[in-house]
Formats: C-alpha cells, sequence, structure tokens
C-alpha cells in the first residue's frame, strides 16, 4: 500500500510526526504520523474514543503536544503559532457560535482576529455554503445544519491551505451532507486547499475522501486512498445478490466455487473471489443462469458493506496491537 | 496593534450585543435617577424638620413661669437665674436675638463648695461692668455691646484674645449680632460660631461651652455629629475663617460626605452620586464573569482560540475590555449625575470652589474636579472587582461560579475586614485587600486602621492586582481546552 505516486508533486499542507499525548494517565496518542497534502481531501478515519478530536485539537493549538512534531503549511506549531495557525481553518466538535450575534456578526469576529479578510470575501464564502438568506439572522434561530454552514464559512474565511473539520456531517440531513460534500471536494480540487475530515463512517468516507488515515486507540493504522482500500479487500470475496424467479432451479446449476446463499424466494446471494477476474465470473454465471432457462431480473454488487468491514476489521486490528 | 486593537473591538461587540449588558446599562441609568429621587426626598424632609425647629425655635419662652419655678425648687445660685429672668421679662427681650444670650452671658455665675459644705455663688462679671453692659442689651447696641464686652474680658483673669474673639471681629468687619434665628442661620454667622467654638475650645480646654450648646448647630458647619481631631478642627477653623474673610458662601469640601453632610444642595448630590460605583463594581463583576466564563461555557472558546492569535493577546484584551468598560460606565455616571443634579437641584452652586487646608496652607481647587478625583479614587474597587472576577472565571470556567464567588467576596470581604478590626483588633488585616478598596475613605483620612496612607492602599492593592492577573494568565494561557 504505496501513495507515493499519487501524492509524488503536491505540497505536504500538515506534517505530523511522532506525536504522543497523555492526559491524566491515559496515554491517548501514540507515535502519531500523518501526512496531508494540498488538492486533496484526508479522511481522518477512526472508531469514537480512538483519538480523532484529540489530534486535531493539537493541531489546531487546543491542546498541548507531549512530544512530537507539527508543520502546518511549512510553520512548526510550537516555534511558529501564530504563523502556522494562519494557515489553518477548522471546526472542532461542534461549530459553538456567539448565539446573541448573527450569523454575519460572527464571521466578522473571525474576519478580525485573521488577515486578508474582506466584506466581499465574506459575502463570497456566504454564497459558497448557501446562507446568504439568513446570514443577518441571529445564530440562536439556526438549525444544526445552519450551524455547521456557518462553521465551514468560517473555516474558510481566510483562504487556509488547511481546513480541518471535526465530524462535519454531525446533524446535517442526507442533502446538506451532500451538498457539504461538494463544497469541500471542489475546495480541495478547484481551490487547491487540503481538506482534512475526521469521522467514525467509513461509507461517508468514501464519497467524499481521496485518502484516509485509520486511526485506533491512539495508533495510526495506515494511510491508504479510496482504491486500495477496495484492493486491499484481498483475502474477502466480492458479494452479488441475484434476483431470478426460481432460486431453487439457480442453486442446482450454480457452481459450488460461488458459495451461493438462498436470501429468499427469488434472490440468492454468491462471492466471486478476488483473485479471479470478476467480469468473466459474473458472465459466467449469467451464462449459466440463461442456459438453463432461468429468468435472471437484476445482478447486485455489494462492496459497500465490505469497505466497512475492511475498516471494522483494519481497526479491530489496531486494538489487538496495542493491548 | 491594530490586531489587538481589532481584538478589543471584537470583545466590545460580544459584550455590548448581550441583553445582560443592556440590562446593567439600565440599572445604572435607573440607580443615578433614583440618588436624584433619594435627594429629592430627603430635602423635602429636611425642610420640614427645618420647619419644626424654627417653630419651636421661636416660641416665646415664658420667664414668669420659671421664676416661679425656681422660687420652688430654691437650688444654689436660683436668685441670680430670677435676676436674670426679671432682667429678660421687664425689657421684654426676645429670646430669638442676640440680646438674650447676651444676657445669658452676662448673668453667668459661678459655684463653689468650702469644707463645710457651705456655697458660695458670685457673678463671673463685676457689678460695675454689669451695669454698663446691662444698658448696651437694653438699648439693642450690638457694637458697643461688643467694644464694653472685649473690655470687661480683658480684665478677667485667665481671659485670653480666643474667648473675645468674636466681638472683635464682629465690630472689625461689621458683622451684627443675630436678632432673629434666620439670621443665627446665616452662613456668615455659623462660620463665626464655628471659629469661636474652636477657638475657645482651645482656650478653656473643655469640651463644649454652656453658651454653644444653646446655639443651633448650622447646616453649614459640617461634622457636628463627629468627634473631631485636633488636626481636622483647626483646619475646619483655617477654613472658616478664609471663607469669612473672602466672603466665601459655598464650600464644595462640606458636601463631600454626600447626604451625611446634613444638606442638599448640588453638590452634596454630585457626591453622593458615588457611592454607585460599589453598584457598578458589582455591575462590572457580571461582565467581566461572563467575558471569559461563558466562552468556555458556550463552547465558543474552540473557535476563539483557532485563530492565529496568542493565547495571551486574547486574555488581555478581555481584561482590557472589561476594564475600560467599567471607566466608561463611570464616566458616564459623572456626566450623568451631574446633569440630573443641574436640572433638580439648579445652577447656582456650579462655580463654587473645593476649599480645603493642607500641609498648613490653605487649597483651593475646582469643585468638578475634586468630584472627578473622589470618582477616580472609588474607581479602583471597579477595577478590583473586575480582575478578581476575572482570574476566578479563568480557574473555574464557569460564569454563574465566577460572577457568585466574586460577589460573595465583595459583599462579605469588607464585613469580615471590619469584623476582624474593629471586633477583634486583629491589626495586619491592614494587609489584605478588602481593607484597602475604599481608597476615598483612606483618602479623607477616616480609614478605621491608624497611620493608613494612600501610598499604602494603593500598594496592597497593586500586589493583590498582580497576583490575580497571574493566576488568570497562568490558567488560560496553560490550560488544556
Amino acid at each position: 500500500m504505496n501513495t507515493e505516486n499519487n501524492t509524488n508533486n503536491k505540497k505536504i499542507a500538515l506534517k505530523i510526526e511522532k506525536l504522543n499525548k497523555t492526559l491524566g494517565k491515559r496515554h491517548i496518542l501514540h507515535d502519531i504520523d500523518i501526512e496531508a497534502y494540498e488538492g486533496e481531501v484526508f479522511g481522518f478515519l477512526g472508531p469514537n474514543g480512538a483519538g480523532k478530536t484529540t489530534t486535531i485539537k493539537i493541531i489546531v493549538g487546543l491542546l498541548s503536544l507531549d512530544s512530537g512534531d507539527i508543520s502546518i503549511g511549512g510553520y512548526n506549531i510550537n516555534k511558529n503559532f501564530e504563523k502556522a495557525l494562519a494557515g489553518i481553518g477548522g471546526i472542532v466538535e461542534n461549530p459553538e457560535m456567539y448565539k446573541h450575534l448573527t450569523g454575519r456578526e460572527n464571521l466578522m469576529q473571525y474576519a478580525r482576529m485573521r488577515d486578508g479578510v474582506t466584506k466581499e470575501r465574506i459575502d463570497e464564502v456566504v454564497e459558497l455554503v448557501g446562507l446568504t438568506k439568513r446570514i443577518d439572522e441571529k445564530i440562536k434561530r439556526y438549525s444544526l445544519g445552519m450551524r455547521q454552514r456557518l462553521g465551514v464559512a468560517q473555516a474558510i474565511l481566510h483562504r487556509p491551505k488547511l481546513l480541518i473539520l471535526d465530524e462535519p456531517t454531525n446533524g446535517l440531513d442526507p442533502s446538506g451532507i451532500k451538498e457539504l460534500r461538494d463544497i469541500l471536494k471542489k475546495l480541495a480540487h478547484e481551490e487547491n486547499i487540503c481538506v482534512m475530515v475526521s469521522s467514525h463512517l467509513m461509507s461517508e468516507m468514501e464519497l467524499m475522501c481521496d485518502r484516509v488515515g485509520i486511526i485506533a486507540n491512539g495508533s495510526i493504522i495506515g494511510t491508504y486512498t479510496i482504491e486500495e482500500m477496495i484492493n486491499s479487500n484481498s483475502n474477502s470475496n466480492t458479494e452479488y445478490v441475484l434476483e431470478v424467479d426460481s432460486t431453487e432451479k439457480a442453486l442446482s446449476v450454480i457452481d459450488d466455487k460461488y458459495s451461493p446463499q438462498i436470501i429468499d424466494d427469488t434472490h440468492f446471494s454468491l462471492s466471486i473471489k478476488s483473485d479471479e477476474n470478476q467480469k468473466e465470473g459474473i458472465y459466467a454465471v449469467n451464462k449459466t443462469l440463461i442456459n438453463s432457462d432461468i429468468k435472471l431480473y437484476t445482478v447486485t454488487h455489494k462492496d459497500n458493506k465490505s469497505l466497512e468491514e475492511v475498516f471494522i476489521e483494519l481497526t479491530e486490528l489496531g486494538g489487538k496491537q496495542i493491548d | 496593534m491594530t490586531k489587538f486593537l481589532k481584538l478589543i473591538q471584537n470583545e466590545y461587540i460580544k459584550t455590548l450585543k448581550k441583553t445582560s449588558t443592556k440590562v446593567i446599562f439600565v440599572l445604572i441609568f435607573l440607580s443615578v435617577f433614583a440618588i436624584i429621587g433619594i435627594a429629592k426626598w430627603a430635602e423635602y424632609e429636611m425642610q420640614y424638620y427645618q420647619d419644626e425647629y424654627m417653630d419651636y425655635m421661636t416660641d416665646e419662652i415664658d420667664y414668669q413661669a420659671r421664676i416661679d419655678e425656681l422660687n420652688e425648687t430654691k437650688e444654689p445660685g436660683y436668685q441670680f437665674d430670677i435676676e436674670k429672668l426679671e432682667f429678660l421679662n421687664n425689657n421684654k427681650i426676645d429670646s430669638k436675638s442676640w440680646r438674650f444670650l447676651a444676657t445669658e452671658q452676662l448673668f453667668e455665675y459661678e459655684t463653689s463648695y468650702d469644707e463645710n459644705e457651705n456655697v458660695t455663688v458670685e457673678y463671673v462679671y463685676p457689678e460695675a461692668e454689669r451695669k454698663m453692659l446691662e444698658k448696651f442689651i437694653v438699648n439693642n447696641d450690638w457694637k458697643n455691646f461688643c467694644k464694653s464686652m472685649v473690655a470687661v474680658m480683658k480684665m478677667i483673669p485667665g481671659v485670653t484674645e480666643d474667648n473675645y474673639w468674636e466681638y472683635e471681629y464682629r465690630i472689625k468687619n461689621d458683622i451684627p449680632l443675630p436678632y432673629s434665628v434666620e439670621e443665627q442661620l446665616d452662613w456668615r454667622n455659623q462660620l463665626i460660631y464655628e471659629v469661636k467654638d474652636y477657638k475657645e475650645n482651645i482656650a478653656n480646654q473643655q469640651p463644649t461651652s454652656s453658651l454653644q450648646e444653646m446655639l443651633p448647630s448650622g447646616s453649614a458647619t459640617s461634622d457636628s455629629g463627629k468627634e473631631e481631631t485636633p488636626i481636622s478642627a483647626e483646619a475646619n477653623m483655617k477654613v472658616a475663617l478664609y471663607r469669612l474673610e473672602n466672603n466665601i458662601e459655598v464650600n464644595v469640601a462640606d458636601n463631600k460626605e454626600g447626604f451625611e453632610a446634613l444638606d442638599v444642595n448640588f453638590w452634596s448630590v454630585c457626591f453622593a452620586s458615588n457611592s454607585l460605583i460599589k453598584i457598578v463594581g458589582m455591575l462590572i463583576i457580571v461582565i467581566t464573569g461572563g467575558a471569559l466564563a461563558n466562552e468556555f461555557s458556550s463552547g465558543t472558546i474552540k473557535f476563539l482560540l483557532i485563530n492565529p492569535v496568542k493565547r495571551w493577546k486574547i486574555l488581555l484584551s478581555k481584561y482590557i475590555m472589561s476594564i475600560t468598560f467599567g471607566y466608561i460606565i463611570i464616566f458616564t455616571m459623572y456626566i450623568l449625575s451631574i446633569l440630573l443634579s443641574m436640572l433638580f437641584f439648579g445652577t447656582d452652586m456650579i462655580s463654587a470652589e473645593y476649599i480645603s487646608y493642607i500641609d498648613g496652607k490653605i487649597v483651593v481647587t475646582n469643585g468638578f474636579f475634586e468630584l472627578f478625583k473622589t470618582y477616580m479614587l472609588s474607581s479602583i474597587n471597579v477595577v478590583v472587582m473586575a480582575t478578581l472576577a476575572f482570574s476566578i472565571s479563568s480557574l473555574v470556567r464557569s460564569a454563574s461560579l465566577a460572577i457568585g464567588i466574586s460577589l460573595f467576596s465583595l459583599l462579605s470581604g469588607n464585613v469580615i475586614i471590619s469584623i476582624l478590626k474593629e471586633g477583634l483588633a486583629i491589626d495586619w488585616t491592614r494587609y489584605l485587600l478588602f481593607a484597602n478598596t475604599d481608597l476615598a475613605k483612606i483618602a479623607s483620612g477616616n480609614s478605621i486602621y491608624t497611620n493608613h496612607s494612600l501610598t499604602f492602599a494603593i500598594g496592597v492593592i497593586a500586589v493583590h492586582l498582580i497576583v490575580f492577573f497571574l493566576i488568570a494568565w497562568d490558567g488560560f494561557t496553560r490550560r488544556e481546552i
């Protein structure tokens, strides 16, 4: 699993080396190493309590680090705090805003603390997150989704090179999630910024990210591109669900190497080993069914589930390594 | 620097848009109006008591009834009193005029006892002189009475210049002895009594002469209820003399105690409004406690601190906001109370000056300047409270807890100090913060501690403020959010 060919000629936006953190008696982060590049959406994936938020808080300067180095756009966070932080925009945990101020007044607060944010830039950002009509309302009248949008607006106000969003889809409805996804992809791919998104949902990451770093129990398990994740599925098989007129008849003709399993009268599943040619395999099954005069209505690929399973497998593996 | 000013601007916007801040502004305005209202009511009450007093004073004394009474009791020297009362009765002397008081003085007698308990009663003034002076009283000739009185008193052994100062002064400056209660209450006569009182006390080395007790304790003479130290009594006399010589009716310094000054006028109301600064202290706790702790409790602190600004700058901007906000409220109060006092108590006193006697010299300063100075001395309390609330809110991160603890220490601090000092006589409590926060009181020399100087108080406060600020600083800059 090598990411070099993908990111060879891109600038490093965030570099974390050997980061360790202890809170109280708990050793929360163990030798975290992360590199994220400009122009990509980097998923930071891990189950609840794995250390995602702690890592993010250390990157944005809310927590101190025990050992290790973090540099943002080439500036070390300890030695050059103000310059390093000038290159970051972010939402940590929930998007908490000043409830007694309007959306615009909130953005103005952040604009005054950062360089080069004009009134036009505020309008532009508000337009981008789709809040133009509601921006002069007080935050206490905002829904969680609207606050999340305002949080994104706040984070990208000063055109940061690194945008860090901690579980940004929390509380958003499906269409909101899709819009946010599109915004983030656009920011990464068109404005060439590094978007780092944390989540505990693999399915979400898959649709949004170019690469994911997986963390479990405070250790980085690995960094993968989405393709690698899918292909890394080597020891599991690709599953298909087929709809036919009669599963009984179908099963009598299908080769056992596909390990077919009945779901109900008209549906059954089979799996094709990943070392075989997937397309040839499914063609062979089709041909058998049609030759046996069995009516085949649909063939559905079941890869989503397996990616989620890869994730769970990986993080559980990580858990075992630590304890 | 511009960036830092923008941080302060941010803090101001956040604070000013809060409902609690608006409520506080309304409360401040209301409290200034309340002071004016109380003053108006006090003025009305005072007028009522003054009328009562005048009625009482103008009651005719029934001389004949007193003579009958004395004939019954036959106390030693009763014949002397009867002689005096008959003189008053025969000459129809009005008990409100100087002639009554002069008669009282003239017929003064001394009672002495020998070894055998025999009583000897003697007139203080010799017979011949008494007869001469009686004539002036009968003829209502205050000038000649004064002149002769001086001459007579000079002959009495043990009598010094201080005893007859009043008569000489009246002749020299042509100020008649008063004929009525109204005249007695005139500011000039009140000042003369004040000087005379002081001089006679020095001369006789006794608290108050019987003659003085009969005089109305005036409105213009302040501090009549207080025990005076010799220094402040001398200062008061020097100031009174200065005013007599320069014909100055109003001294702003007489009103610096606010409503305790026993007179309700433009200046006493202005000085009384200074006591509202304590309320400002409480309100500033609410603002300061909220400015820091609300960021924690609402979670906005995370969004504040991910900005490219060092934490100490954010902390300092909040602190500066609190302090300057407190001063803005105080300035508003200063202007507002002056304007409202002018509106309700007239403008005829506003050109009056503040006359005081400091280090052997008469010092004359502008009244508004002295009022401002008092405000500024009291404002230290606000700074102390803001810093305390700031340090606590940095530690506990909860606005309500920070405000609660600060208010508790504000309210109980002074009480505990006065219990420790005045109840248990623990003198080292002078090193504690709350023993030093009332700078206006310390500056005027009315502290409960002896030798309590302003420099000492400011030093103690400065040490406390630095400690509070360092606690806030440490708590905030090292805090893991």
